[in-house]
């Protein structure tokens, strides 16, 4: 006879819950960072949708160039083409990846109909994705903070926050027991 | 799992299917604008970049309907198959009938007739992919981001027909 050991591990699958709130919200906040610039604030709209104001979601700038997970600006304009596939472009697409398939993974692993030993193996996975990510930032950073002027973004705050998000949701997910 | 796959792959269909480019880095800077993103096209030869709705020459972009009877087979061989599949993948992936393991099937099988068509046309003379003759040598250096990712999704789809096939052997 199986027994529920967490409440948050519902065996019945009758149950009205469908998603698990905390990976869901940190695999859509990731896919929102890994698609857009910046957050807008200050909506208007008269026929067309305009910002008046916004909050960046670079994750650190070193010098002119502001790093993106999906790419790199400097003064607004790409400098990285991924038109062709070469080694300079391979890296920043290879983050990218790493960060869409976390949220992708996150949003997978909030299900609560799905075995909750698979669906915390998902979030974990996904939370090593974003450490990587974190960690070649960090490097970054901290290469070139004697030599260039460098300051950490919004974004890095942003991805360090998913981060949290998804190790607090793998923690909540416990293991049932069968009898 | 593998309705989720299913559907992801359903929309990544769609994408290759209408997108020029995946947009990243999106704006609001009067109406949606983004500063970069990953092209869609699936063959490149020159300037002329070939997608699944048509193809761009420098700064003129051509659909397949536009192009008269060249076109028609074009639009039927390679924008149709791909649009078909993604369809019958979508709406079997929300099915739990057991037709859908069928449909899932075909619509594999109607998801590698395009690229097939595109390099056997492309090293014909390239004339329904509209990027004139590409040589088997060159042929691995024309494939584009789309290209590559039509066959992440033809593995997808592998993928899901297996977990489809063992779910439906199980109950």
């Amino acid at each position: 006879m199986v027994e529920m050991a967490n409440i948050s591990n519902p065996i019945n699958k009758d149950s009205k819950k469908r998603f698990r709130k905390l990976p869901l919200v940190g695999g859509l906040f990731i896919l929102y960072i890994c698609f857009f610039a910046n957050i807008p604030l200050g909506l208007i709209s008269n026929v067309i949708p305009m910002a008046l104001s916004n909050i960046s979601l670079n994750i650190i700038s070193i010098n002119q160039l502001d790093y993106y997970i999906w790419g790199i600006l400097e003064s607004g304009s790409p400098i990285i083409d991924y038109s062709n596939i070469t080694l300079e472009s391979l890296i920043p697409l290879s983050i990218w990846l790493m960060a869409l398939i976390s949220g992708i993974l996150g949003i997978v692993g909030s299900s609560y109909k799905a075995d909750p030993k698979k669906m915390k193996r998902l979030i974990l996975i996904a939370a090593v994705l974003l450490i990587t990510d974190l960690t070649y930032f960090s490097s970054l950073y901290f290469i070139m903070i004697n030599s260039l002027s460098t300051s950490i973004g919004i974004g890095f705050f942003a991805i360090f926050i998913c981060l949290g998000i998804y190790v607090l949701a793998a923690t909540r997910i416990t293991e049932y027991s069968e009898k | 799992m593998t309705n989720k796959i299913g559907i992801l792959n359903g929309i990544l269909l769609l994408i290759l299917n209408f997108f020029a480019i995946l947009p990243l880095g999106i704006v609001l800077l009067m109406g949606l604008n983004s500063l970069t993103g990953i092209p869609m096209n699936l063959l490149q030869n020159g300037t002329i970049s070939m997608y699944a709705w048509g193809y761009v020459d420098g700064a003129n972009a051509y659909s397949w309907l536009e192009l008269g009877t060249t076109g028609l087979i074009s639009f039927f061989g390679i924008q149709i198959p791909l649009l078909v599949s993604s369809i019958i993948i979508l709406i079997a992936s929300s099915s739990v009938a057991e037709k859908a393991h069928t449909a899932q099937s075909i619509s594999l099988i109607l998801l590698i007739i395009s690229p097939i068509l595109s390099i056997v046309d492309s090293l014909l003379g390239g004339v329904h992919t509209g990027t004139g003759a590409i040589s088997g040598g060159e042929l691995l250096g024309a494939f584009g981001p789309g290209f590559y990712l039509l066959i992440i999704c033809v593995i997808l789809q592998i993928f899901v027909i297996k977990g489809q096939g063992k779910s439906s052997s199980e109950s």
